[in-house]
């Protein structure tokens, strides 16, 4: 075998494999520039395959609430006496759930903005609809907020049940979200 | 963010970079991580082949985004086993992001450093010599890539300085080795241009060889002797 060949044939494998987990990052929802970087470097980007599924980038009206909110749960929840508290694919499924709702909610306000829409006869179910599920999601932020106070009784009491019922009920909450948003 | 602001976020604070270890971030950064490391590799590659003219320079700047990429990512999961090993563990996404972070800066300073191998190499300096300025201009561009990667492994693990002693040398010999597989980036100056030359014994016996060259002890074979599955002779 020639230099050239194990060049060649090295050089294949390792764009093929960079092919495949480009590909499967594709079918994950990660962006094209990601996709093709991992052609090339797949053995950094390998990691996102074991990785949540990326949350859509475009945000409804409560798109900033929703981060912060969240990014401060996730720091409470990454503190070392609170270890193993909250199961971090339960919250980014709540974190889901709620961004799909809020995008439904911009795509509300985008069908509203339109006179024809606006001013149509059926457009007052949709603006009633529109409210209760805004109403719907500032009622699971608030609780976020409640589970960051049961992390605290936590750290002190060591008791973990309510916490994770809590959060348990967040996540029917925003399973229901979608019903309540369609 | 733009390309412009990160170029100075990584110049300024890898580690900053480094340290948005989300998979979210991950996917973001990494191609304007990739294509500041590659430019920049390519420039350092362009400087180092000039002085043989277009042709050597285009095939080096082909090869030194592969040598700048291609050992630090094999070594990859050799840096976590040895990590996890030592009792530093550090999540695959922290260091995947720290390694593309480190060789985006060390791509920015291969660039920069470019024009300083340049100058030498385009004023007929004598071959061995310039090999020599090639590698330790190479290593030298290289080493902050390698503190952000040894940064991004967190404090607390008992054996943490044996992880990193053990990571940087299997990293060392693989660049060195790469490096050497992929050769010619300074061709010879009697020699045509060329992109791959036949693999002959190792890195080390040639920087031996090259050495003593460089200090005027020129021998009869100064190549390296023939070894491995690559059992070929130089013809010249």
């Amino acid at each position: 075998m020639t230099n050239s060949t194990l060049a060649i044939g090295g050089a294949t494998a390792w764009l093929a494999i960079g092919l495949v987990v480009g590909g499967a990052l594709l079918r994950r929802g990660e962006g094209a520039p990601a996709a093709l970087a991992a052609v090339v470097v797949w053995p950094a980007m390998v990691s996102l395959l074991a990785s949540p599924p990326a949350l859509p980038e475009l945000a409804g009206p409560y798109g900033a609430q929703i981060t912060a909110a969240f990014a401060a749960l996730r720091a409470a929840a990454a503190d070392a006496a609170l270890a193993g508290v909250l199961d971090p694919v339960a919250i980014t499924a709540v974190e889901a759930a709620l961004r799909q709702a809020d995008l439904r909610l911009a795509a509300a306000d985008r069908l509203l903005a339109d006179p024809a829409v606006a001013t149509d006869d059926g457009a007052g179910r949709l603006v009633t609809a529109r409210a209760h599920a805004a109403e719907q999601i500032e009622a699971t932020l608030r609780q976020l907020v409640t589970v960051r106070v049961q992390l605290g009784l936590v750290a002190l009491a060591g008791d973990t049940g309510p916490v994770r019922a809590h959060l348990a009920e967040l996540g029917a909450r925003a399973g229901a979200l979608a019903e309540v948003a369609c | 963010m733009s390309l412009f602001t990160l170029t100075t976020q990584v110049l300024r604070d890898p580690d900053a970079v480094a340290s948005s270890a989300a998979s979210a971030a991950l996917g973001r950064l990494a191609p304007p991580l990739l294509a500041l490391a590659v430019g920049g590799a390519a420039l350092f590659g362009l400087a180092a082949g000039a002085g043989n003219g277009p042709l050597q320079a285009t095939y080096a700047a082909i090869k030194m985004p592969v040598l700048f990429l291609l050992p630090p990512l094999v070594v990859l999961p050799l840096v976590h086993a040895f990590a996890e090993a030592c009792g530093a563990s550090v999540p695959w996404s922290r260091l995947s992001i720290a390694t593309l972070a480190g060789l985006a800066r060390s791509g920015l300073l291969a660039a920069a450093a470019a024009p300083v191998l340049w100058l030498p190499l385009s004023l007929d300096t004598d071959y061995h010599l310039a090999v020599l300025l090639f590698v330790a201009s190479f290593m030298t561009v290289l080493l902050p890539a390698l503190s952000t990667v040894a940064r991004a492994v967190p404090r607390g693990g008992t054996l943490r300085p044996m992880a990193l002693v053990g990571t940087a040398l299997t990293l060392g010999l693989l660049i060195a080795q790469t490096g050497w597989v992929l050769r010619p980036f300074v061709a010879r100056p009697t020699v045509a241009p060329t992109f791959l030359r036949a693999v002959e014994g190792d890195v080390f016996s040639a920087l031996g060889a090259t050495t003593r060259s460089a200090t005027g002890d020129y021998d009869d074979a100064w190549a390296p002797e023939s070894a491995g599955v690559w059992r070929e002779r130089r013809s010249e």
